[in-house]
């Protein structure tokens, strides 16, 4: 401290003491500063305390009662879920038919690597398929990015990073796989390498796929049965070996939901490599080629007839001779050369008679009939590749007449099975599906039950004694209709080249499943005795796929040729007590 | 007098900033176990992914049926092998 501050402070307390002794304060005045002071500390005090409650409150509130958005943060807090880009495809059963898989791709960064040689050799050495050189140019090359192989196996995977080389990278990618190979590839169709549906299912469902993979664990559940896919597959690629045909397409279709359980085509592809495939082989002719599918067309032309009440059943047409219309003659393929009752007509496929059927409906109401059946408008049926049927523009007299037996009209294959469905399971016309439906499934009512009762009758007679004796399944009560028809070309109709088709449902008695199976351009064999008729080749078909995907998906044979013996077995069981002996133990 | 107050005003912060470190070094700990057991799961998950895959494809309804042909004595089951109770007289009546 200075002198002069000294002095200046003594000076003040100086006068302080002088003042003290001249003004004499009262004693009440001397109180008040003291009061205010206290008051002001009490303030004071009150403030920090109401601070420190707060605080401690706050304390109290986060650390014990557990709320406020941190802890919900916590309790929240469950780990993060794969998320893929696309979601799996399954069957009815959960199989699946489609998943992505993520996949490492190799790169190189050439800036970071050390010795471009021994990389070049020994990235070689790991990875058949690639040269040496090839390696070395891009651990060479400029810039800092070159892929070296796209999509390594977890093997390939390891065996790269197993050799600790700098510079060489991965990066995790994505791509779709299909276990099945081409077992589904005209159903699901397949993605792209930016994981966009191209085709089939795949494609018309592709924003569907993206938006359930958000959604962990999401699978599209299709209606499809890889098991019945399988057999169905299998036996058409036999039959089409057999008879050297083109291709062919097999259908299996719930007849009271309107699901898929298979859909075949072949040739097929391999969904991984489109660039080497035919364009005939990416070809769906289930869904998409139409064809004009001949006689199997005779079963609409019965129902339309029986549903208007224009026959009953014991109505009979003139099939003596070939039936002449303006500059048309109509031949019978299996001619009877008599006068035919309709089940006769139906079972011999007399072409004769159908077509004066449908004349007698008329072409009016033939038109507004086979539209309720879905016959002109393409299938909504979830894929991109919906075949378009072909009508005449003109629906004149004589188009009538052929439509009746299956000329003159164009239709996929999964419309002439639909339209089939809804011929035995009631009369109800129910839109067909890819995706599994759960519960029942809407309809609109085209026949009426009595109608399709006599159709089911009908059709189990083309069976037993008819054109598709070849298409008996014992104890399955098989029905269903033939049909064999020239191919239609520019201009005319193509001799010797057949479209043969069966199609039918079974069992008869309670129809719940409609096969089809259609060959395209099947040729006679010696076993055949030359023919190429449906009987021959598509009927058998059908019968082996329905013998064994029939104790697949539960349905029960009726074993009719040894009923009474059976009964009789039975009732002598019951009587001494023993249990029956099952065939399957 | 003022001593013990004071010890007690010196003392808990102390107390209380030592607890304090000790949490949250406990808390990075966990965090950093939990880090890695996400990365864990998420591999599983993963590995999962691919194996239902691998399942799937040797699960190959053409491959089962190649496999039971060479090594198995099974026949496709006919129509005869295949019942229900139901349709056994002898069990008739016991549904209701």
């Amino acid at each position: 401290m200075s002198e002069l501050s000294v002095r200046a402070w003594r000076d003040a307390a100086g006068e302080m003491s002088t003042g003290e002794g001249a003004e004499k304060l009262s004693a009440r005045d001397a109180r008040r500063p003291l009061e205010t002071a206290r008051t002001r500390l009490l303030v004071a005090g009150a403030i920090f305390a109401l601070c420190f409650v707060i605080l401690g409150g706050r304390l109290v509130q986060l650390s014990l009662l557990g709320d406020g958005p941190h802890m919900a943060q916590t309790t929240q807090h469950q780990g993060d879920l794969l998320t893929l880009q696309r979601a799996d495809i399954v069957d009815r059963n959960g199989a699946l038919l489609a998943t992505n898989l993520p996949w490492q791709s190799l790169y190189v960064d050439p800036t970071l690597v050390l010795d471009a040689d021994e990389a070049a050799d020994k990235i070689a050495g790991v990875l058949p398929g690639l040269t040496r050189d090839e390696i070395f140019e891009k651990a060479r090359a400029k810039g800092s990015f070159r892929w070296i192989r796209r999509n390594l196996t977890p093997e390939q995977y390891y065996a790269v990073n197993r050799l600790g080389l700098p510079g060489f990278g991965f990066k995790r990618e994505e791509r779709r796989v299909y276990p099945h190979g081409s077992l589904f590839v005209h159903t699901l169709g397949f993605a792209g390498v930016d994981n966009s549906g191209l085709a089939g299912l795949e494609a018309a469902r592709d924003q569907d796929l993206k938006q359930l993979a958000q959604s962990h664990g999401g699978a599209l559940v299709t209606s499809l049965d890889s098991r019945v896919q399988h057999i169905v597959n299998a036996e058409l690629a036999a039959a089409i070996a057999e008879f050297d045909a083109k291709g062919g397409a097999g259908i299996v279709l719930d007849v009271e939901s309107g699901e898929i359980l298979a859909l075949s085509s072949l040739p097929d592809f391999s969904p991984y490599d489109l660039e080497s495939s035919l364009p005939d082989h990416r070809f769906n002719r289930a869904t998409l080629g139409v064809y004009e599918l001949g006689s199997t067309f005779k079963a609409f032309t019965t129902a339309m007839a029986l549903e208007y009440g224009v026959v009953d059943l014991n109505d009979r047409y003139d099939a003596t001779k070939p039936l002449k219309v303006s500059r048309f003659v109509i031949r019978d393929d299996h001619p009877q050369n008599r006068w035919l009752d309709i089940p006769e007509i139906f079972i011999h496929s007399s072409n004769i008679g159908a077509a004066q059927m449908a004349r007698d409906v008329g072409a009016k109401r033939q038109k507004e009939f086979l539209g309720r059946l879905g016959m002109l408008s393409a299938l909504p049926l979830e894929l991109i590749e919906n075949g378009r049927p072909l009508s005449p523009r003109h629906w004149r007299e004589i188009n009538t007449m052929t439509i009746g037996y299956g000329h003159g009209i164009a239709v996929t294959p999964l419309h002439l099975i639909n339209g089939f469905a809804t011929l035995v399971n009631g009369g109800i016309q129910r839109p067909p599906t890819l995706l599994r439906k759960r519960g029942e499934a809407i309809g609109t009512r085209v026949i009426a039950r009595e109608t399709s009762d006599a159709m089911r009758a009908l059709m189990r007679m083309v069976v037993e004694e008819g054109t598709g004796r070849k298409a008996e399944a014992e104890g399955y009560l098989v029905g269903g209709k033939t049909g064999t028809a020239e191919k239609a070309v520019a201009g005319g109709y193509k001799k010797n080249a057949l479209i043969t088709t069966f199609v039918g449902a079974f069992p008869m008695d309670a129809p719940r499943y409609a096969v089809l199976v259609m060959l395209d351009e099947p040729h006679g064999t010696k076993a055949t005795h030359g023919y190429a008729g449906a009987g021959w080749n598509a009927a058998p078909v059908v019968g082996r796929i329905v013998s064994q995907i029939a104790p697949m998906l539960g349905v029960m044979a009726i074993l009719p040729a040894d009923e009474d013996e059976e009964e009789t077995e039975r009732l002598l069981v019951r009587a001494d007590g023993e249990g029956r002996q099952f065939a399957s133990f | 007098m003022i001593r013990p107050a004071l010890i007690l005003w010196i003392g808990l912060p102390a107390i209380v900033t030592i607890a304090l470190l000790l949490v949250s070094y406990q808390v990075q700990r966990l965090e950093n176990e939990l880090e890695r057991l996400e990365r864990a799961a998420m591999a599983q998950q993963e590995e999962i992914h691919v194996l239902n895959a691998e399942w799937s494809y040797l699960n190959r309804p053409e491959r089962l049926a190649r496999l039971a042909a060479r090594h198995l004595e099974l026949t496709p089951v006919s129509p005869a092998q295949m019942s229900s109770f139901a349709y056994e007289p002898i069990f008739q009546g016991f549904e209701k």
